[in-house]
């Protein structure tokens, strides 16, 4: 994984300013913020994440979800889960929020070039590689198979359901989804992302596979996909832990010998293989 | 009902890397069988007469809840096989099994393979080997699939 230096950077823990330019609700739990970066300048890399601030409350960790060729807007997906991210929740078009970074590690796309892809998702996980899938698509012809595997908890928790049915209807972009409980209106794939794996049609020695959602998931997405022969150095996780300064000083987020800020949150299953078992990390 | 010729048998995940002769060990047991779209291809309860590899079309694994109707479980699709009850006393299915669009399929005698089990260890091995790793294939599911439903977020 590479490092993305960015100038915002040199003053690391000073957040921006960036002005909320739309809001949408994604999910009941779940919306998403397009942001207006001063200077209309915002460069990231798929995978990356920015320590987004609801002033007087605290920060939070979120990836960027949007188009990474688009420097104009940040698209930032978010779930409802505590008292930061219920701030963000209630921002308006217009409003201000802080930000800092962008900061991490981001998915091996380049590396990817002339093989497989195959993007494994579980739940809000489909959110971290929506840039990838923008990128991939933006340059199509350098890849070969590209492979979307997604599953969420019920039909009602897919994301981006427009965005799902246009992907799906695509000749060159194969997506699977999946739910693990089906309501009477649902007449797709049922049970966990992992079965989708062996569904799919890859070239396990060409493939790169890039794995987000919960980790207990991605760690029963990585065995299937060792299992598939797809080598433990072409497949990629996104850590999440605790992060607090987003540069790797605070040591909030160490994983192991890492922290996961700075070192990650795009790992190799090799690099943290022996830690995914780890209870104490 | 038509008959089955190894060789159709060859291409799918199932039988990859199985000899040759155990290969059409299967297939003297297998005929072809279809299914319409909402036919129920087994009961929970029902006598356990075999196995279905789905060749194409879509099933679903359900159970029935009373007063709630089916839940699926999980759903099944081309190569993958159905049908488990056969190779364990009582031999009675444990949950239902129904096609969700028109499904063709490899029917395998549960009866024929429990007898050439019991004549032949080197099949009885291959038997319980991919029977075992489909178990424990479902079972990962369905504890994952617990976990993610019932787990509380965070």
């Amino acid at each position: 994984m590479h490092s993305v230096i960015d100038p915002a950077l040199r003053e690391p823990m000073a957040p921006v300013p960036f002005r909320v330019g739309a809001k949408r609700d994604e999910l009941l739990d779940t919306f998403t913020i397009e942001l207006a970066p001063p200077n209309s300048s915002f460069a990231f890399a798929p995978g990356q994440f920015t320590m987004l601030y609801a002033y007087g409350v605290g920060e939070v960790p979120i990836s960027v979800s949007g188009d990474p060729a688009n420097p104009t807007v940040v698209t930032q997906t978010i779930r409802r889960v505590g008292a930061v991210t219920r701030a963000l929740g209630s921002v308006q078009p217009g409003d201000v929020v802080g930000m800092r970074g962008p900061f991490g590690t981001s998915w091996p796309l380049e590396a990817a070039k002339g093989g497989d892809v195959v993007l494994v998702a579980g739940g809000i996980g489909l959110a971290p590689l929506r840039p990838v899938l923008y990128a991939i698509l933006a340059d199509r012809a350098s890849y070969q198979r590209v492979v979307l595997l997604y599953g969420s908890r019920s039909p009602h928790d897919l994301l981006y359901g427009g965005e799902l049915r246009e992907w799906r209807s695509r000749f060159d972009l194969d997506v699977y989804v999946t739910v693990d409980r089906a309501d009477p209106g649902w007449h797709g794939s049922v049970g966990v992302v992992t079965t989708l794996i062996e569904r799919a049609d890859f070239e396990p020695g060409t493939t790169t596979a890039m794995v987000c959602g919960p980790e207990i998931m991605m760690r029963y997405a990585a065995e299937t996909l060792l299992s598939e022969n797809v080598t433990p150095g072409r497949i990629s996780l996104s850590i999440e832990r605790n992060m607090k300064c987003g540069i790797g000083f605070c040591g909030h987020c160490q994983y192991g010998g890492n922290f996961v800020c700075s070192d990650g949150p795009v790992f190799t299953y090799a690099e943290v293989e022996s830690l995914l078992r780890v209870r104490e990390v | 009902m038509t008959e089955v010729d190894a060789n159709g048998l060859i291409g799918f995940r199932f039988f990859a890397g199985m000899a040759p002769e155990f290969v059409e060990r299967f297939a003297d047991a297998g005929r072809e069988v279809s299914f319409a779209t909402d036919e129920m291809i087994f009961r929970e309860g029902d006598d356990a007469t075999g196995a279905y590899m789905i060749r194409g079309g879509d099933a679903a694994l359900e159970q029935h809840i009373p007063g709630r109707g089916h839940h699926i479980i999980q759903t099944v699709h081309r190569g993958e096989v159905v049908g488990w009850s056969w190779l364990f006393p009582p031999y009675r299915c444990r949950f239902d099994a129904r096609a969700l669009t028109d499904v063709d399929a490899i029917g395998f005698g549960g009866a024929a393979l429990r007898e050439a089990i019991t004549s032949d260890t080197g099949f009885a091995a291959v038997v319980y080997e991919r029977w075992g790793k489909l178990l424990v294939g479902r079972l990962e599911s369905a504890r994952l699939q617990l976990v993610d439903i019932y787990a509380q977020r965070d």
